[in-house]
C-alpha cells in the first residue's frame, strides 16, 4: 500500500490570467536569481494579462515555477514579431 | 514548459523567425538540446529589442553567448516531448527521488486544443513542405490552422 508520503505531488500547469500579475512579482521577487534578468513591471504586467507567462502551481495556488514569452523585434503596429523570447525562467523545485 | 510556451505563441503569435532563449547553466543546456534547441548567434538587434524589456537594475551580464533557438523543422519534435512530460505517470528528480505529476485540468489552452496538440505533434514540418524553399512558423502555424479550424 502507498503511503501519503510516497505519493508524487500534484502540480498544475496553466497560462496567466491579470488577477496573477502581483503573485508573479511577488514570486520573481522572492525568488531572485542572478542568472533570471529583471524585466519592466509594465511589461511583465501586459504579458500577465495576455496569458503569456506560464505557471506552475500547487495544489493551494502557490507558484513553485514561471517562465514568460517575449515577442522581440516587433513590427511598427505591434501585430508581428521576428522572434520570441522563452526566459525569465525560473523553478524553485529541485532538480 | 519551455516547449509549452512555444506551442502557445505558435497558435497565438508565431515569430517569423523563430524561438530563442539565453541559458547559461549547461545542465538546463543538455535539456533544452534534447527539446530541439540549437546554439544560435545573436544578433544585435534582438539583443537591442530584449534591453529595452530589462529593469534598469538589471545584470549586465555577457548576453552574447550562450543563445539557442528552435528551428521550425524542429518544432513537432518539441511538441512531442511536451506530451510525453504530459503523459507521464509522474516524474522523479534522479537526485532526491522526489516525484511529481503535472496536471493540466487548470488551462483552459491545453485543454481545449488537446486533440489539435496531439495531431501537431505528428506533424513532420520538414517534409510538409511542397516544394525545398524553408517554411517560416507564421507558414507552418497558417497550414496547421487550415488543418483543423475547418
Amino acid at each position: 500500500m502507498t503511503s501519503p508520503q510516497n505519493e508524487p505531488k500534484k502540480y498544475f500547469v496553466r497560462f496567466s490570467r491579470a488577477e496573477d500579475f502581483d503573485k508573479i512579482m511577488a514570486f520573481y521577487t522572492l525568488n531572485a536569481h542572478q542568472n533570471v534578468l529583471p524585466r519592466d513591471p509594465q511589461v511583465m504586467r501586459d504579458l500577465a494579462d495576455d496569458g503569456a507567462v506560464i505557471l506552475l502551481e500547487n495544489e493551494e495556488g502557490e507558484f513553485v515555477a514561471a517562465s514568460i514569452s517575449y515577442s522581440l523585434v516587433e513590427d511598427k503596429n505591434g501585430l508581428s514579431c521576428k522572434w520570441v523570447e522563452i526566459g525569465t525562467t525560473r523553478c524553485v523545485l529541485s532538480g | 514548459m519551455v516547449p509549452l510556451q512555444a506551442l502557445r505563441a505558435f497558435v497565438v503569435q508565431p515569430p517569423e523567425e523563430g524561438f530563442i532563449c539565453h541559458v547559461i547553466t549547461e545542465p538546463v543546456q543538455k535539456i533544452i538540446k534534447r527539446i530541439g534547441f540549437k546554439p544560435f548567434q545573436i544578433e544585435e538587434e534582438i539583443l537591442a529589442a530584449k534591453r529595452k524589456l530589462l529593469t534598469q537594475s538589471s545584470s549586465s551580464a555577457d548576453q552574447s553567448k550562450d543563445w539557442f533557438a528552435l528551428d521550425v523543422d524542429d518544432f513537432s519534435g518539441a511538441v512531442k516531448e511536451m506530451l510525453a512530460v504530459v503523459d507521464s505517470d509522474h516524474l522523479e528528480n534522479s537526485k532526491t527521488g522526489e516525484r511529481i505529476t503535472l496536471d493540466i485540468s487548470r488551462s483552459k489552452f491545453l485543454t481545449a486544443f488537446n486533440e489539435e496538440i496531439r495531431e501537431l505533434a505528428k506533424q513532420d514540418f520538414n517534409k510538409a513542405s511542397n516544394d525545398n524553399r524553408k517554411k517560416t512558423y507564421a507558414q507552418q502555424r497558417r497550414r496547421w490552422g487550415n488543418l483543423f479550424f475547418k
